[in-house]
């Protein structure tokens, strides 16, 4: 019955697996959850989880035969395949599944009304009626969408009674009815309209949440969805109705639709077809792929609006998550956009900061979005707008993705991702050092579990997890005869061949950072190449940067290298390799490390930055081969010798570059000691435990026992009783419209481009740019005249911004304004097919590109003048912004690092307590004193975003 | 954004019927556009009619509005038993109608939501207080929000619904309270041999609830809630 049922699960499913996904992670997700969800440990869920109950959904279309008298038009419980409408009174009909579907009489008594009283109905009605429980459906509602249609088929504006029978006092009037979606008329010749009705069953929760969360909530998509039924219905009845013989009259009520001026001309006809009302046979739609295939749409758009996470990036709100977000960026900047920052203020890096070239991407992606802030925010099918905006960021590596999207929603939504006094938030406040670090060991300790399938598990145990990890596994490198890390670390023991296989990846990578141009151009320059091929494996986030092939220099070669890596490895579905990745034995992680893509759960979080001897070696390794195969770079290729001083902490000057470098890579899992937590479900911020509910009954009980003071007053022959409501003596205070408690329609990972969303990251598909192109016509059909419909497209793996811009045609076409149908519907219309093409020629979007790293600069500069998205000063204001931003987090982690390392001492003395003193003295020349502790870093944080935000 | 707030009842005599509406006044509008004037006695039953306090001392006409001012801005809300525009009266007729005589619900403790473009959009939450006087012994009541803004209903779904299904919660109680009470003090045997015997067929509000005030604090009930709504 429900073929497509998969189908409608596949937006659902994947949620389900990311959220498997993050649970397999356990509590390493924790700073993940927190930061983009505002939820500890698991991702949200919703009130009441929709897709398990897809089966209940339902539409039908009931015709008004008159009293007692309905014909059902179609029924989606029916199904399509064996339905015959010739043959209606077949059993078929009948076999309803009664403990999902209500009987046909019992809704159409609930649409049509109960006593069959007959008002006058000229306008659509909408209608919302809770339906009773049925054993596999305890609640749900049925919407309904009354409209009536007469033989010829014509609509009027009728004019509204406040004006028909204006006296002085309906002029002024401001009580101006308007629908969700405007819809233009009611049948010209009322008394011979027969009334239809098309109803939809959505099974809902039994709170009322539940109820705001599917319904409410998602109204504007549902009416729009209505509209597109109605006129589904509609034209079919229509084209059933006009024979194909008299198309000739067809044609002549098609111009007469809107003006009545043809209609006297045209009276003979009109006469005709006005002798006897419309009436169709029972199922006569019910094989009718248009409808069915809209009310998929409607099912998987609802689904998909319930059961998508929105983000909640507390920035203001919470430390973890700005602490999470400030790293994100940093990490960005360093990986991405090919920058390198310093921790300590006196390196002499520091002062060349700014005159290093480099990739200005995330400043400009932020100087685009800062002007059309507010419109990402909002829901972009709201119709009162002239303008949707939509921005999605297009690749095929999940992960790089949503690292991108937690940065922009981060700033984006800083100030709309606030929490307010009625909601449920749990703070809390860790003092001591000790609670941290085990909190933080206890997240090191679970990513030995969840990392156990790489090579290399020695190095996550709990008391081996310390900023001094790096130096401790270069000194495992040196002197394997260390008891404690060698026998369990295979990569310790491991001969040349078993690391040069595990280093094929980075080997090919190796050119790319040797021609990054930031490398030549600075003193620093070991340091740089250092921190880029470090990552591997069990840190896979450099592989995958390699997949997403955005990663890396601005060299051409870049691609080309990373694209036949790519290529080479047969990397297909992402969702499958990780799901192998997940469950695949160790051995299979240890011997085929290249050729699986690992699991994001083990690399979601972790940048490149857990040190650990494999990692170390390898990247040593990956040296190796750097200066063998492109000796001309090997003048800036630290030697092992370098490496192995480094390896001891001995090396001096830009050596705190380095070791800063790590700071942010172990500290990324961070445990921030202030705690916050917010209870939501996957679209909302949930209210305090009842606290509506108690003050509006507070209020109540207040006002009906109080004692009312009155005065009297006389206006003309009216007497007046005016009655105080301040001094009630009880809290009235006014409650937070529940509005605010909805968050904005900004997503992580979708797995299909969802026009729902103003911000979500999607793979590419061959489909992806209709889909956009398509969701962008109906955003301008939608919005009328003078609308707007942008779509910024980032692409990561060109590292190209792109904006799609549509307007409404100018050259109005009247059907054009008064359909605003579905596409796909438009497709299927045989006669509309010339028009449709004439309208997509109208609407055909224009494309600009807004960033790519192939354009010379100057080019960019007009581009960027010519589309105002801001200026290039303004840009380089941001890039300094959030390279202070940068500098800022590194100085955290390394302050932090240092507390640590003195706190954590006893921990290394069994291990190696030489090593641990020597970062420790190193650590503490460098960073001269200037703390940062948590709360003060954080400030520091709001006030370089607010500047930004400026 | 528009709204108001309607005391409904299906009457015994007069069908469906509209006993009190509140709506709020703008700071720029003139307010005694809004006041209702009196309606005499004959027109309407003790059901529908809307009473209000009357002031004992001086000889004034009896008061037909209530109004009061607002806490948060300057806005006032005006309660009369029908508003002064017609446009609004017919579609509160048009709505009233609607909820009595063609929707049903499937439970009574459930709202009611339905609208169109010319009479406006609507959530209502029907109720009926037991009364042995009435016929079939209840009587059917129903307080309904009307907005002329499709979105603006749905936006304020659960801010809506809750405060009329705690009146209507407090009502029914403080009714079946007063009726009990009622009881006790009753030694009438008649009413067990002739129902109507005595007893009025129409009864107002503010006898069932015992409370000369109920329809002011209703009205200030309704007033809160379009403050709530940023009316």
């Amino acid at each position: 019955m429900y073929n497509q049922r998969h189908h409608y699960r596949h937006p659902t499913t994947y949620s389900s697996d990311s959220s498997i996904a993050d649970d397999s992670r356990g509590p390493l997700n924790t700073s993940t959850s927190v930061s983009l969800y505002g939820t500890d440990s698991k991702p949200p869920s919703p009130t009441f989880r929709i897709s398990d109950k897809l089966q209940c959904f339902r539409l039908v279309v009931i015709q008004d035969g008159g009293l007692r008298n309905k014909q059902t038009l179609y029924d989606s419980a029916l199904g399509l395949s064996g339905a015959s409408p010739n043959c209606p009174g077949s059993n078929l009909y009948q076999k309803l599944n009664k403990s999902i579907y209500h009987s046909m009489n019992e809704l159409a008594a609930y649409m049509f009304g109960y006593y069959g009283i007959l008002m006058s109905e000229s306008h659509c009605i909408t209608k919302i009626h809770y339906l009773p429980t049925l054993p596999w459906m305890p609640s749900s509602v049925l919407i309904t969408r009354l409209f009536s249609l007469d033989p010829t088929f014509e609509s009027i504006k009728r004019s509204t009674p406040s004006v028909s029978t204006s006296t002085n006092n309906s002029k002024a009037d401001d009580w101006k009815p308007s629908p969700s979606v405007k819809f233009p008329g009611s049948p010209a010749h009322e008394n011979m309209s027969t009334r239809f009705s098309i109803g939809i069953v959505i099974p809902v929760g039994s709170s009322i949440v539940s109820m705001e969360e599917e319904v409410m909530d998602n109204w504007s998509e549902i009416s729009n969805q209505l509209v597109s039924i109605q006129q589904i219905v509609t034209e079919k009845l229509k084209k059933a109705s006009f024979p194909q013989t008299s198309r000739r009259s067809m044609n002549i009520n098609a111009h007469s639709v809107h003006g009545s001026h043809s209609f006297t001309q045209i009276g003979s006809i009109t006469n005709t077809l006005l002798s006897r009302k419309l009436n169709f046979a029972s199922y006569f739609l019910q094989t009718d792929q248009d409808l069915s295939q809209q009310f998929q749409g409607l099912v998987r758009s609802i689904c998909s609006l319930v059961e998508t996470p929105r983000l909640f990036v507390a920035l203001k709100e919470s430390n973890q998550a700005l602490i999470d977000w400030a790293s994100a960026v940093a990490s960005w900047l360093e990986l991405k956009d090919g920058r390198f920052f310093t921790a300590d203020p006196t390196s002499p890096s520091s002062d060349k900061l700014s005159s290093k070239p480099s990739l200005k991407f995330l400043a400009r992606l932020f100087c685009i979005f800062m002007g059309v802030r507010r419109q990402i925010l909002e829901n972009p099918l709201n119709r009162s707008r002239k303008k949707a905006v939509r921005v999605v960021i297009v690749t095929g590596n999940p992960i790089v993705s949503q690292k991108l999207v937690f940065i922009l929603a981060g700033l984006l939504g800083y100030d709309k991702y606030v929490v307010t006094t009625n909601m449920e938030v749990r703070r809390g406040y860790e003092d001591s050092v000790t609670t941290r670090s085990s909190a933080k060991s206890d997240v090191q300790s679970t990513a030995v579990n969840t990392l156990n399938s790489s090579d290399n598990p020695m190095s996550f145990t709990s008391t081996q997890v310390i900023p001094i990890s790096i130096k401790r596994e270069m000194s495992s490198h040196i002197s394997s005869s260390d008891s404690s890390i060698s026998p369990a670390s295979p990569s310790s023991k491991s001969n040349v061949s078993s690391t040069t296989k595990g280093w094929k990846v980075p080997a090919k990578v190796a050119p790319l950072t040797s021609s990054s141009p930031t490398v030549q151009s600075l003193s620093n320059v070991k340091a740089e190449r250092i921190s880029i091929p470090q990552p591997r494996r069990e840190s896979s986030y450099m592989s995958l940067q390699n997949l997403s092939t955005s990663y890396g220099g601005s060299h051409p070669s870049t691609l080309t290298s990373s694209s036949s890596w790519r290529g080479a490895l047969h990397f297909g579905s992402f969702l499958e390799r990780w799901k192998v990745g997940t469950f695949a034995p160790q051995h299979s992680f240890a011997n085929s490390a290249v050729d699986l893509t690992p699991s994001p759960p083990t690399e979601y979080d972790e940048y490149p930055w857990n040190g650990n001897a494999s990692g170390n070696s390898a990247y040593q390794t990956a040296l190796q081969e750097a200066s063998s195969s492109s000796p001309c770079s090997g003048a800036t290729t630290p030697t092992i010798a370098e490496i192995k001083d480094f390896g001891a902490s001995a090396i001096p000057g830009n050596g705190s570059t380095r070791i800063n470098s790590a700071f942010n890579k172990i500290y990324h899992n961070y445990v921030a000691k202030q705690k916050f937590e917010i209870e939501r479900t996957t679209t909302r911020l949930l209210p305090k435990d009842n606290e509506e509910s108690l003050a509006i009954s507070d209020k109540l009980t207040g006002i009906m026992n109080c004692n009312l003071s009155f005065s009297y007053s006389k206006h003309e022959n009216i007497s007046v009783l005016s009655v105080d409501n301040v001094n009630l003596g009880v809290d009235t205070t006014i409650i937070e419209p529940p509005v605010t408690n909805k968050l904005p329609p900004l997503v992580g990972y979708t797995e299909r481009y969802v026009p729902e969303f103003s911000l979500m990251s999607c793979t590419q598909t061959s489909g992806l740019e209709t889909s956009i192109f398509e969701s962008m016509a109906d955003d301008v059909c939608r919005m009328g005249t003078t609308s707007v419909s942008d779509t910024y497209v980032i692409s990561l793996r060109q590292r190209e911004v792109r904006l799609i811009e549509a307007k409404y045609p100018v050259s109005d076409h009247e059907s054009f304004s008064s359909s605003p149908m579905s596409t796909s519907f438009q497709r299927n219309m045989e006669k509309s097919k010339l028009t449709h093409d004439l309208q997509r020629s109208n609407l055909r979007p224009k494309v600009t590109l807004l960033f790519s790293p192939f354009l010379q600069e100057k080019f960019m500069q007009d581009l960027v003048e010519d589309v105002d998205v801001g200026e290039v000063s303004s840009i380089d204001k941001f890039d300094a912004t959030l390279n202070e931003i940068s500098q800022l987090i590194n100085r955290f982690f390394c302050s932090q690092s240092k507390d640590g390392s003195q706190h954590d001492n006893g921990t290394f003395q069994n291990r190696d307590s030489s090593s641990s003193g020597t970062f420790g003295n190193s650590d503490g020349a460098r960073i001269d004193g200037d703390d940062l502790d948590e709360q003060t870093c954080c400030d520091k944080l709001r006030g370089l975003i607010e500047t930004l935000l400026d | 954004m528009t709204f108001i707030v309607t005391l409904a009842h299906f009457c015994e005599v007069h069908g469906p019927s509209m006993v009190m509406c509140t709506q709020a006044v703008g700071p720029g509008e003139l307010l005694s556009k809004y006041y209702g004037s009196g309606i005499p006695d004959s027109q309407l039953c003790e059901s529908c009619r809307l009473k209000i306090p009357k002031q004992s001392t001086e000889e004034m006409p009896d008061p037909s509005t209530v109004e009061t001012k607002s806490k948060v801005n300057d806005s006032m809300y005006i309660s009369t038993q029908f508003p002064t525009s017609q446009h609004r009266y017919s579609s509160l007729r048009h709505i009233i109608m609607r909820v009595f005589t063609i929707e049903i619900s499937s439970s009574t403790n459930q709202p009611l939501i339905f609208g169109d473009a010319r009479a406006g959009y609507s959530m209502a939450l029907l109720f009926k207080i037991f009364d042995s006087t009435a016929r079939g012994s209840e009587r059917k009541y129903s307080i309904i929000v009307t907005s002329d803004k499709e979105d603006d209903i749905f936006a304020n779904y659960s801010l809506i619904l809750l405060n009329l299904s705690k009146t209507v919660e407090y009502i029914i109680s403080k009714s079946m309270q007063v009726m009990e009470k009622a009881g006790k003090n009753n030694d009438n045997n008649d009413v067990y041999l002739r129902r109507s015997a005595g007893v009025p067929k129409t009864k107002s509000l503010v006898t069932i609830m015992d409370d000369e005030s109920f329809f002011v604090r209703l009205h200030l009930l309704a007033s809160s809630l379009l403050e709530e709504l940023r009316c």
